[in-house]
């Protein structure tokens, strides 16, 4: 019995997995208490990542995409390249300090529209720890121009041009980023007529072959409400992969949407105020008919996901996720998502009157569900209610009022992105830096996020970010005396 | 003659009217448990399977005691038709499990049932189990000091004097 109780005497991987969740002090003073407890330390890969990682100032996230050894392998490119950055002092992109809105962002890459004529700015930030170097040019792209979005990892932008009298149908650009003419994986030159002429075009958003965009048509013009409908195109072929008509959020709510993989977009259903119809995530699958008959178009949602009720006294907090979100960006009413890597946490904020939640998603967690769940045959979707998904890292929290700024960050390798959101003057700001475990941000457990890094001023609207690894960095003081134990 | 325990009296009966396990703990309890309930241990799972394959059912037997059991069946008997993301094998959830409020009380137990139950789960595959209790136990140990965490552990100091002074094991922490 007395055996039984004693914690060096658990398997190895269990004193693994519980010195996982505690900081790296603590995993040091653990090793000291005896001779298993350092062999168990020294023998586990992951903890001496863990204190690596803690040397150089770091710490990872919590949903990591890397294995600890890609993880090790990239900490030693890091610090061998640590030693030449000049990135020393802080510094504003000047790109940004004058310029309007409509910037894009994706990968390393952000896209701001050039203030005289039809065109984007293009500016590759640089990064000597990951061996990007900085670029600048501009491309143009000849007609006026209304949503675009990109995909730095695909060199593809995609803007959208409205009807006009060369141009009866609007329709959409397909431009490769790098020389402004039309990108050389499109078909039909590079142009995908919309079919409809929508009233607005709401959020846009690539993944892999599928340009995913909500249309707004007018219904009538005595009536405020407009037709929503969510259309996906395969962009290489030009074929209507998805057309889905929605249900309004709320007059001014855009519907919000985001990638699942390449054959499901969850969509953000539902009313804000709740009462007729309660919000849900609502699962479409595309590219169900392979032979593109006019059936796939319209359909049922696969699985909906119910939202909790927002009447109901205090917001419920059902189900807790590890932590705070990974990323994700705040916004009222928009949902967004990184698509290129499903380890990301989705975010969503939105306001009622007095209150604003956010919702916080895995993606990942959404599609474990789906394997989990059985599927219909007749075609109605598979409902799970908030109770039954709720605890497998989804949860709904009130955000209090805060006058600091609550900013979401994006950590691409060594590289973060954070937009942040000023809530004093409505304003956003994009900030970007390289992590330098002197000069970079800091994470507290508790706090808030405070964030030292090169701030950018960027009145944006939605931002599409890919390419990314979510990792958080976090500036902890280092121990004088702290030998690591080096990778052979 | 062991005495058989019928457990689990709460869940619904009738309801797909799973088929029942006998588990026989360390301590000779006959535990009876519907094989649904237990379906969170990929231990039992495997079981289940070899009984399917040989169509032939027996009891299983487990390296603790009726008193853990019961706590790990409570356990899962709480979280029966639950889908909690770190049990399943294919989504490959990453670094900590998240924070259950119901399992923050459940694990509210002393040192030695805690470390007992981890044990368990750890032997019945419960990865759930094993990711909850790891974090009580880094909650115990967080912050603390090696002589605080020898004594929370019950670990004892193995080091030589010499070994424990030198440099190379020092730190500020």
């Amino acid at each position: 019995m007395t055996l039984m109780s004693k914690f060096s005497l658990l398997p190895e991987e269990v004193i693994v997995e519980a010195l996982e969740n505690v900081d790296f002090k603590t995993i040091i003073s653990c090793q000291l208490t005896s001779r298993d407890l350092k062999a168990v330390v020294a023998h586990s890969m992951s903890l001496r990542y863990k204190l690596a990682l803690a040397a150089v100032g770091m710490c990872d996230g919590l949903y990591r995409s890397l294995s600890t050894v890609e993880g090790l392998e990239r900490l030693r490119t890091y610090q061998s390249n640590f030693g030449v950055s000049p990135w020393i002092k802080r510094e504003v992109l000047p790109l940004f300090t004058a310029l309007p809105s409509n910037d894009i962002v994706s990968g390393a890459l952000l896209a701001h529209p050039l203030p005289n004529r039809p065109g984007f700015a293009l500016h590759q930030m640089p990064s000597v720890l990951r061996g990007i170097k900085e670029r600048r040019w501009e491309i143009d792209v000849g007609s006026k121009f209304r949503v675009v979005c990109m995909d730095s990892s695909q060199d593809l932008l995609v803007q959208v041009e409205d009807a006009s009298r060369a141009q009866p149908l609007s329709c959409f650009h397909l431009r490769s980023l790098s020389t402004g003419e039309v990108h050389p994986s499109s078909r039909s030159n590079g142009t995908i007529p919309m079919g409809h002429q929508p009233a607005r075009i709401g959020m846009t958003s690539v993944y892999g072959d599928y340009l995913a965009k909500v249309l707004l048509h007018s219904v009538s013009a005595s009536l405020p409400t407009d037709r929503q409908v969510l259309c996906i195109w395969n962009w290489r072929t030009g074929v209507v992969e998805l057309e889905q008509p929605l249900q309004p959020l709320s007059g001014r709510d855009w519907p919000t949407f985001a990638f699942l993989d390449e054959r499901r977009i969850v969509v953000l259903q539902g009313s804000l105020s709740g009462t007729l119809h309660p919000l849900s995530l609502q699962v479409f699958e595309f590219r169900t008919n392979t032979s593109h008959a006019t059936d796939c178009r319209a359909s049922q949602p696969s699985h909906i996901f119910w939202l909790p009720q927002f009447e109901k006294t205090a917001p419920v907090k059902v189900g807790i996720m590890p932590s705070r979100p990974t990323t994700g960006q705040q916004s009222r009413g928009h949902f967004y998502s990184d698509p290129a890597d499903q380890l990301l946490a989705t975010q969503m904020t939105f306001t009622q009157p007095h209150r604003d939640f956010a919702l916080y998603v895995p993606t990942r967690t959404l599609l474990a569900l789906m394997r989990a769940l059985p599927t219909t045959s007749n075609g109605t979707p598979v409902t799970v209610p908030w109770g039954v998904w709720g605890p497998s890292g989804s949860r709904l929290e009130e955000i209090r009022p805060r006058s600091e700024p609550v900013p979401s960050v994006l950590i691409s390798g060594m590289r973060t992105l954070s937009l942040v959101h000023d809530a004093c003057d409505d304003s956003r700001k994009l900030l970007v830096s390289d992590y330098h475990p002197r000069r970079s941000l800091m994470w507290d457990e508790d706090g808030p996020w405070r964030l030292a890094a090169d701030e950018v001023d960027v009145e944006a609207q939605p931002f599409s970010m890919t390419s990314s690894l979510p990792c958080f960095v976090k500036e902890i003081p280092l121990p004088k005396e702290l030998s690591l134990v080096q990778d052979e | 003659m062991p005495t058989i325990v019928s457990v689990d009296d709460s869940t619904v009966p009738g309801e797909g009217s799973s088929r029942l396990l006998l588990l026989v703990s360390s301590d000779n309890k006959h535990i009876v448990v519907e094989e649904d309930i237990m379906s969170r241990s990929r231990f039992i799972s495997k079981q289940v399977e070899g009984f399917e394959a040989t169509s032939q059912r027996h009891a299983i037997l487990l390296p603790f005691s009726s008193f853990v059991l019961n706590k790990v069946i409570e356990y899962c008997s709480h979280y029966r038709g639950y889908y909690l993301l770190e049990d399943d094998p294919d989504a490959a959830p990453p670094g900590r499990s998240p924070v259950r409020e119901w399992d923050q009380e459940f694990l509210d137990v002393d040192r030695n049932m805690l470390l007992r139950i981890i044990k368990a789960a750890h032997y019945l595959e419960i990865k759930s189990l094993v990711g909850s209790c790891a974090r009580a136990i880094a909650d115990m140990i967080r912050g603390k000091t090696t002589e605080e965490m020898r004594e929370i552990l019950g670990v004892e100091n193995d080091f030589t004097p010499e070994e424990e002074h030198s440099p190379s094991s020092k730190c500020t922490g």
